[in-house]
């Protein structure tokens, strides 16, 4: 149950925000099973170390959507922007705000650095798994990669 | 198999690439997108050499016909949101246009049919999108069921101010101040009437409404592409809107005493 509950609030917040950004009805089950199977796997993975946790699941939610994005033929963005979010450190950036008001200078850089890691790891975590994908699709079709550079020669 | 175009034809389809490309933008897909979209358009169209320049509220194309003539079209974008359904209809419309390569006519028939569509009526937005999201990300982050119904009010209201604010053209930075502000007193009060108990949750919750989660993901996508311009600007855009964020929460917080 303590694992199952907060996937669950985190399947809805994905459908309220699909709701807000006007997502097709049809991909909504898809692009809010992103977002909790990240949650899940930070809850498993993110037992020892938070920073470690949010990468992995970030990886976990990139591959996701860009093989969902294949199979329904839709923009990778759909997904990934939709199942990303309850990673978003909002409670880090709250908590570093009200040590910063309240003037407890040595909790506001720890609570501040911290949320700055997660952040990061957000960020390596789509980086790495868009950079792979990039360079698997020009594997896959060396003939169009060719074709245009030659275009940019031409000119 | 090059399709010949005259003159004026190629002069609105390139009219008609730049329109999907400021749809494109104005629905919040990504720079890489919207340059390719409209440069894939025009290589179909047998153009010579298309140049594209897309910033988050900028497109600069210029497209070289086969006799050496020039056209530069610039198109400004101004107001832009995220309408995933335009996105993805418009991909596929570019996909279709550069398998079938229809008439400009047809094209822009389609646009104008996928404008008609219908998006989600406002007090779906006020009460499913805003007043959700705030209720399930304070469940979310450990809140009660009180706390829930609190952050479901504040939610809605937070869009109702946007809404009226963004009328009076207010600029972006004062208006995420202002309902931080808003949402950050409600907390607080309704914590001290006794009506929830986490205030923390509520606030976090609700403020993940004007987060910019979606920003920061298309600054990283747009870096990694390579468009560094747009990246970085996208990036200041969501670090303004966060600090907006902050200084109301705070501002709100030492004025109510929650510290």
């Amino acid at each position: 149950m303590e694992v199952f509950l907060p996937c669950l609030y985190a399947f809805f917040s994905c459908a309220a925000f699909s709701v807000f950004f006007n997502l097709n009805r049809k991909w909504m089950p898809l692009t809010c099973l992103g977002g909790a199977l990240g949650w899940f796997i930070y809850l498993v993975i993110g037992l020892q170390s938070d920073v470690y946790g949010y990468f992995a699941a970030t990886v976990v939610i990139a591959v996701y959507s860009e093989v969902m994005a294949r199979v329904c033929r839709v923009p990778v963005t759909l997904f990934l922007t939709v199942g990303i979010l309850p990673l978003v450190p909002g409670g880090g950036m709250y908590y570093t705000m009200k040590y910063c008001v309240s003037g407890d200078a040595q909790m506001f850089m720890e609570t501040g650095i911290h949320t700055l890691a997660l952040a990061g790891a957000i960020a390596i975590g789509i980086v790495l798994v868009t950079s792979l994908v990039r360079m698997w699709k020009v594997m896959q079709t060396p003939k169009m990669f060719y074709k245009e550079k030659i275009r940019q020669e031409d000119y | 198999m090059e399709p010949n175009l005259s003159t004026f034809e190629y002069q609105r389809l390139l009219n008609t690439a730049m329109d999907i490309g400021h749809f494109l933008l104005a629905a919040g897909a990504e720079t890489y997108r919207v340059e390719e979209s409209i440069q894939r358009i025009l290589y179909a169209y047998g153009v010579k050499h298309a140049d594209v320049f897309a910033i988050t509220n900028n497109i600069t194309v210029t497209m070289t016909m086969a006799d050496d003539t020039c056209y530069t079209r610039l198109r400004r974008v101004y107001s832009r949101s995220t309408n995933y359904q335009m996105v993805e209809d418009l991909n596929n419309l570019s996909r279709y246009i550069c398998r079938e390569r229809p008439s400009v006519e047809e094209i822009r028939k389609q646009i104008q049919e996928m404008q008609k569509k219908k998006t989600y009526p406002e007090w779906a937005m006020i009460f499913l999108g805003f007043g959700g999201i705030s209720m399930w990300f304070t469940l979310f982050f450990g809140g009660s069921w009180q706390d829930a119904a609190v952050a479901f009010v504040a939610g809605a209201m937070t869009r109702v101010m946007f809404r009226i604010m963004e009328y009076l053209h207010t600029s972006s930075f004062f208006i995420n101040l202002s309902c931080s502000l808003m949402v950050t007193m409600m907390a607080v009060q309704a914590v001290q009437y006794g009506l929830a108990n986490n205030s923390d949750a509520i606030i976090i919750g609700t403020l993940m409404t004007l987060v910019p989660g979606v920003a920061i993901t298309n600054a990283m996508r747009d870096m990694i592409a390579g468009d560094l311009v747009a990246g970085s600007m996208k990036g200041v855009e969501a670090l303004l809107i966060a600090l907006a964020l902050a200084i109301g929460t705070g501002v709100a917080l030492i004025a109510m005493g929650g510290v």
